[in-house]
């Protein structure tokens, strides 16, 4: 496979502290990769690592061959940086921060006055060229950040949390933007978020870290191949009913408001076949029925606990 | 054949990729300079930089040259180091502000997190710090300017009648101004360097102006002649009294003083190992 970013045991120790531990991945090119973990995971010092910001303590880190740290001026000729929060000159205009930023990218003036405006148009803040940057709200800061690290079309990008400050609207702008950057194939963008389904809808490619380690790393497809939920919610006009049916079968059941919660436990597979067979015999009507939880979700506990518990000395 | 190779030269010379390294110190440099012009603090310091040495200047050189005596040159020759004096002890508070615009160009930033915005550009530590050297630069310049032009206007019409050989040319004039400006350059380089050793703005404004106290009162111990440590106001201003009397008036300073080239080459390496050093420190800092 063609890499864009190989990480070979990277290690970061921040005041004797370790918060990146031998870390190893490999992020596959025009892959939109997401790094998932809790807070206090490691996914901030690692995009940290990765845009030459902080040196590495151990280990190294190769970015198209380049190493971020030594390379930082060369690399980031082809590379975007969304910080979390990002924090902008507050007495600047959004069109003079973007154009000053697009000038140091190394475009012409008449280049850069094009850049600045498309860029600004993308991210829905055309109608705000003129105003100061202090006076937006968090929301628009973060989108002139974004239209910031997309200036010159860079092949990498890296985001940090870049969802963190926005209101839903905003979420759901900047999720939808980063989706319509997998159309571009040549394009690899790495996202950090402790937020679930934004990584599962964002990405398709993800890494799950705990306490400054990669638990698990892999496509989508591959992670949730083969997980099922064994908790499932059912809608049905008689709900009482099919709960107590289920009860009789030996199903544990629990009703939530007019959702039946079931756990299959380990019989999964015959569940299946119960159900329909069940309701066409007792006339319901299956209005719906859906896994409690996600199959990324079921990944990301079962990978997290265990590093907890191991942690915790449990096993 | 001739043509030919001769186009093949030129595509080659085409070919060929100039290494882009000074380009973005321009820009640094314009927007530094652009974004201070808009500030408040600075329309205080233009102010007082425009104000202080008019009001200072009006008060100190307005005792009459008389003509045609050496006890009047004397006098002449006093109130110009007195005029050179004064200038400069307006300075002790110009220099202030001139530490308070540049200290936060590198703390500042790390302090408000933007610097890693320029570091997320392919922009060179060095073209960071040198941009915002030239930036600062301009800014002062900026400042100077109106003080200069009317000590230039004073001295002609102070002394065009009686004394026209005191009245400085233009070239002397602008010899003089870049002088001054090769002066303010130490002090910018210097807090530049003390920005980028610490996070906080305020801790790299005292940092800069404690060792600028300090070297003044050792390069005033140094000259010998200058060894009172009142006449060096937080300055570095034995230079000037040195320098500036033989440039703008054709006189020879009352106390000895270095080889000017020997000086302006000591100003100009002390600048650029100022800035090398930021340079150095800045490239190895890391951003949390």
């Amino acid at each position: 496979m063609n890499w864009t970013i190989q990480i070979s045991n990277l290690s970061k120790f921040i005041k004797g502290k370790a918060i990146v531990t031998r870390m190893s991945l490999n992020i596959p090119k025009g892959s939109l990769f997401g790094l998932l973990g809790p807070n206090g995971a490691g996914k901030s010092t690692t995009i940290k690592l990765l845009t030459g910001r902080i040196k590495p303590s151990s280990g190294s880190i190769l970015i198209n061959g380049l190493d971020p740290w030594k390379d930082r001026v060369k690399l980031f000729e082809t590379m975007g940086y969304l910080p979390q929060n990002p924090s902008l000159p507050g007495d600047m205009s959004v069109y003079s921060f973007i154009h000053y930023m697009a000038r140091l990218k190394g475009m012409g003036r008449k280049e850069a006055q094009f850049e600045a405006r498309e860029k600004l148009s993308l991210v829905g803040l055309d109608k705000f060229e003129e105003s100061i940057i202090g006076k937006l709200s968090g929301g628009e800061r973060q989108r002139l950040g974004f239209a910031n690290c997309l200036l010159g079309d860079p092949e990498i990008l890296i985001l940090d949390e870049p969802t963190s400050s926005l209101d839903p609207e905003g979420r759901v702008y900047v999720m939808d933007l980063i989706g319509s950057l997998a159309e571009n194939k040549s394009q690899t963008v790495v996202v950090s978020s402790h937020i679930l389904p934004e990584i599962q809808r964002m990405t398709n490619h993800i890494a799950i870290m705990s306490e400054g380690k990669v638990l698990v790393s892999g496509s989508m497809r591959e992670l949730t191949a083969g997980v099922f939920d064994s908790i499932y919610e059912i809608e049905t006009d008689h709900p009482t009913d099919l709960m107590n049916d289920l009860i009789e079968l030996g199903y544990t059941c629990k009703l939530d408001q007019h959702t039946v919660m079931v756990n299959t436990g380990e019989r999964f597979s015959n569940f299946w076949d119960t159900l329909p067979k069940l309701c066409v015999e007792k006339g319901y009507q299956l209005r719906s029925y859906k896994p409690f939880r996600d199959p990324l979700e079921n990944v990301f506990l079962k990978f997290v606990s265990y590093q907890n518990k191991f942690n915790g000395g449990d096993i | 054949m001739e043509v030919t190779s001769k186009m093949e030269r030129l595509q080659t010379l085409k070919s060929i990729q100039f290494p882009k390294y000074g380009r973005s110190v321009g820009i640094v440099a314009w927007n530094l300079f652009r974004q201070l012009i808009r500030e408040r603090r600075l329309l205080l310091s233009a102010v007082y930089f425009i104000v202080v040495p008019i009001f200072l200047i009006s008060n100190s050189v307005l005792t009459a040259v008389q003509t045609g005596s050496g006890i009047a040159l004397f006098y002449a020759h006093r109130n110009i180091e007195n005029y050179i004096r004064t200038f400069y002890l307006s300075f002790f508070l110009g220099q202030i502000l001139i530490v308070v615009l540049s200290a936060d160009q590198l703390a500042g930033e790390i302090e408000q997190d933007t610097y890693a915005l320029l570091r997320s550009k392919p922009v060179r530590d060095s073209e960071i710090v040198i941009g915002k050297f030239f930036g600062l630069l301009g800014v002062v310049s900026l400042l100077d300017l109106p003080g200069y032009l009317y000590i230039y206007f004073y001295s002609l019409i102070t002394y065009q009648a009686d004394t026209p050989a005191y009245i400085g040319t233009i070239d002397e004039i602008i010899g003089g101004f870049l002088l001054l400006l090769l002066l303010q350059s130490i002090i910018i380089a210097i807090t530049l360097l003390f920005s980028s050793l610490f996070s906080k703005n305020l801790y790299s404004i005292l940092a800069s102006l404690i060792f600028i106290y300090i070297i003044s009162i050792i390069t005033g111990l140094i000259q010998g002649s200058n060894t009172k440590i009142v006449d060096n106001y937080l300055s570095i201003d034995w230079l000037a009294q040195a320098i500036l009397p033989s440039v703008l008036y054709h006189l020879e300073p009352l106390e000895s003083h270095p080889d000017p080239v020997l000086v302006i080459l000591s100003i100009l390496a002390v600048i650029a190992g100022a800035l090398g050093l930021t340079t150095v420190i800045m490239r190895n800092r890391e951003i949390f």
